[in-house]
């Protein structure tokens, strides 16, 4: 079951006398199949081979080296043709091929090697670049939207420093105004102090002139309590008179009568004893009218008594009022005192709090141009971050090529 | 059409590393030329091949599908390798590394289809030979040639497609 089984029977059939027509016949149809392969014709191949001989050797012997080269072409061409096409593992399949062809299949292979090591590398090299492109893409737009953001707190935070400043100076000239007006109020709550002792003063003035007038009600009533007995007095005195006028009158009468009863004799006695009568009429209407002048000066001191009296109690009640008031004015007096501390301590309150806002006021103001600064910096950052990406790009580019 | 009506031995036939099996056919899959090596492996000789169509040494457990890629790949005018379990005239049979390429004239004009098969490494047969299995029980499930072999494709292309890997791609790597 073999060739050379084949080719006896091929042999056996072959008339000896046709021997050399069959060998021409051969000879061409090898030099017609190697002329071929010789123009790059790898298809051709001797067919019908019956010889078992050097004949047929030879015409195996060309198949076989036909059929080794055709592979070699073959195996070079695909395998390169996928290495073109980056397919690397295509490789020229050495198994089977021996000598030179081994050799270069294995040289062929080797480059393939290489083509793979430098492609992979490229790979990687696009990977590194793809992934560092990532990377430096966030970190940039991290930047910028950063710088953007920056800016706009930047903004946000000028407008509340320029709105702070301006409050500050609206609060710092009112809190200049609250401490001026506090220091008019601690002037004026000083003044009403010092009318407060005034006052004082003026009250405890009065009450001693109140006690001066109680004294000298008493005095006046005493007085007049001496007016009242010695009016008495003269009115016993009056009584005693009227008496003794009485008298004398009753004795003139008695006296006349006599002197009517002696007639002429008694004529002179008679003139004195009515002048006598008469002095004592007289007597008695001036004595009456003591009386009655008396009455009324009686009338009239017991009006001042009752007067004095009332002036006494009316001084006294002063008294226990001026008391009060003088009381009342001493607290007043301390409150005020106290006040004017409180409105002290009040004034350099607000003296702090309007520092304070002078303070916040120029400090809006750093901010302010603090801000100010920002924004250029992170309009300054975008700027970079944008030539960055434009490098990083340029770069990238670079890098991708082959 | 020669299909072989023999039986297969389950013998196997080796042939030597150093040795290539060699076919031409014309665009149809006739034999045009067989080297020394194929007509010994296949137990044929030279006038009992030229003119046959190739599937004269099909063994029955290879699936069609592998086939009908094959056809499918070189008269797209590309490569393809396979590893392929062919028949002797006696029944015997051998495993072989198929490569099988267009062959075009000076012209370009493609004219025929060219195989060199070399001794396939045990450990990928090891591998191909239980994906052939399945393949091939996929295509024996149905009585009609034509379902089975499109079962046996839709087989291939979602066992590839698991693998990750073009076909191509899984023959290299076995
Ligand atoms: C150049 C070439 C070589 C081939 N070699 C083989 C082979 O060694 N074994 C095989 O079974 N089929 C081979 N085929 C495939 C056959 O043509 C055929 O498609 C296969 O045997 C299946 O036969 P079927 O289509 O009749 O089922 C080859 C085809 C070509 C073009």
């Amino acid at each position: 079951m073999n060739m050379l089984s084949f080719g006896r029977a091929a042999k056996r059939s072959e008339a000896p006398a046709s021997d050399e027509a069959a060998l021409r016949a051969a000879m061409a149809q090898v030099s017609r199949v190697c002329a071929a392969a010789a123009r790059g014709d790898l298809e051709q191949r001797i067919l019908n081979i019956h010889d078992d001989g050097p004949i047929g050797a030879m015409q195996r012997d060309i198949n076989h080296l036909l059929d080794m080269t055709d592979a070699f072409v073959r195996e070079a061409s695909a395998s390169l043709t996928h290495a073109a096409a980056e397919k690397f593992y295509r490789r020229v399949l050495t198994r089977g091929m021996r000598g030179s062809f081994r050799h270069g299949a294995e040289l062929i292979n080797a480059a393939t090697e290489h083509a793979a090591r430098l492609s992979e590398q490229r790979v990687e090299r696009v990977r590194l670049s793809d992934a560092f492109e990532d990377r430096i893409k966030e970190v940039v737009h991290g930047v910028a939207s950063t710088a953007t953001e920056a800016e706009a707190t930047a903004r946000s935070l000028m407008e509340s420093a320029e709105s702070t400043s301006q409050e500050a100076e609206v609060a710092a000239s009112s809190a200049v105004d609250t401490s001026q007006h506090m220091a008019t109020v601690a002037s004026a709550s000083a003044q009403i102090a010092g009318a407060a002792a005034e006052i004082e003063k003026q009250v405890e003035h009065s009450s001693v002139m109140a006690e001066q007038a109680l004294a000298e009600a008493k005095r006046a009533n005493e007085v007049v309590s001496g007016l009242e007995s010695a009016s008495r007095d003269i009115t016993r005195v009056v009584g005693i008179i009227n008496e003794v006028a009485l008298q004398t009158r009753l004795l003139a009468l008695n006296a006349m009568i006599e002197a009517a009863h002696v007639g002429d004799a008694g004529l002179g006695f008679a003139v004195v004893a009515a002048e006598v009568n008469n002095l004592a009429t007289r007597t008695a209407k001036a004595t009456g009218e003591i009386e009655l002048m008396v009455e009324t000066i009686q009338t009239a001191t017991a009006g001042a008594v009752g007067a004095t009296a009332g002036i006494a109690t009316t001084v006294t009640g002063m008294h226990t009022l001026l008391a009060g008031m003088r009381r009342a004015v001493g607290a007043q007096g301390e409150a005020t005192v106290q006040m004017g501390v409180s409105i002290n301590r009040a004034v350099e309150g607000t003296r702090l709090v309007s520092d304070t806002v002078a303070t916040a006021a120029e400090g809006s103001v750093q901010t302010q141009s603090a801000a100010d600064e920002m924004v250029q910096s992170a309009s300054d950052l975008s700027r970079v971050a944008e030539s960055l990406m434009g490098d990083v790009d340029q770069f990238l580019s670079q890098m991708r090529k082959r | 059409m020669a299909v072989p009506t023999v039986s297969p031995t389950g013998r196997q036939r080796t042939f030597g590393d150093d040795e290539i099996i060699v076919s031409k056919t014309d665009l149809k899959g006739r034999i045009t030329y067989a080297n020394e090596v194929f007509l010994r492996m296949a137990s044929y000789k030279e006038e009992e091949l030229l003119g046959q169509p190739h599937n004269i040494i099909r063994h029955p457990d290879m699936p069609a599908c592998v086939f009908k890629l094959l056809w499918d790949t070189i008269s797209a005018g590309r490569e393809i390798f396979a590893y392929v379990l062919n028949l002797a005239r006696n029944g015997d049979e051998y495993w072989v590394h198929a490569h099988i390429t267009p062959s075009y004239d000076a012209a370009g004009t493609l004219v025929g289809y060219h195989s060199n098969r070399r001794t396939p490494d045990p450990a990928a047969l090891e591998k191909i030979k239980p994906i052939y299995a399945v393949l091939l029980a996929e295509e024996r499930k149905h009585e009609n040639k034509k379902e089975g072999l499109a079962a046996g494709q839709w087989k291939l292309n979602a066992l590839l497609a698991e693998s990750g890997k073009t076909y191509d791609e899984l023959v290299w790597s076995l």
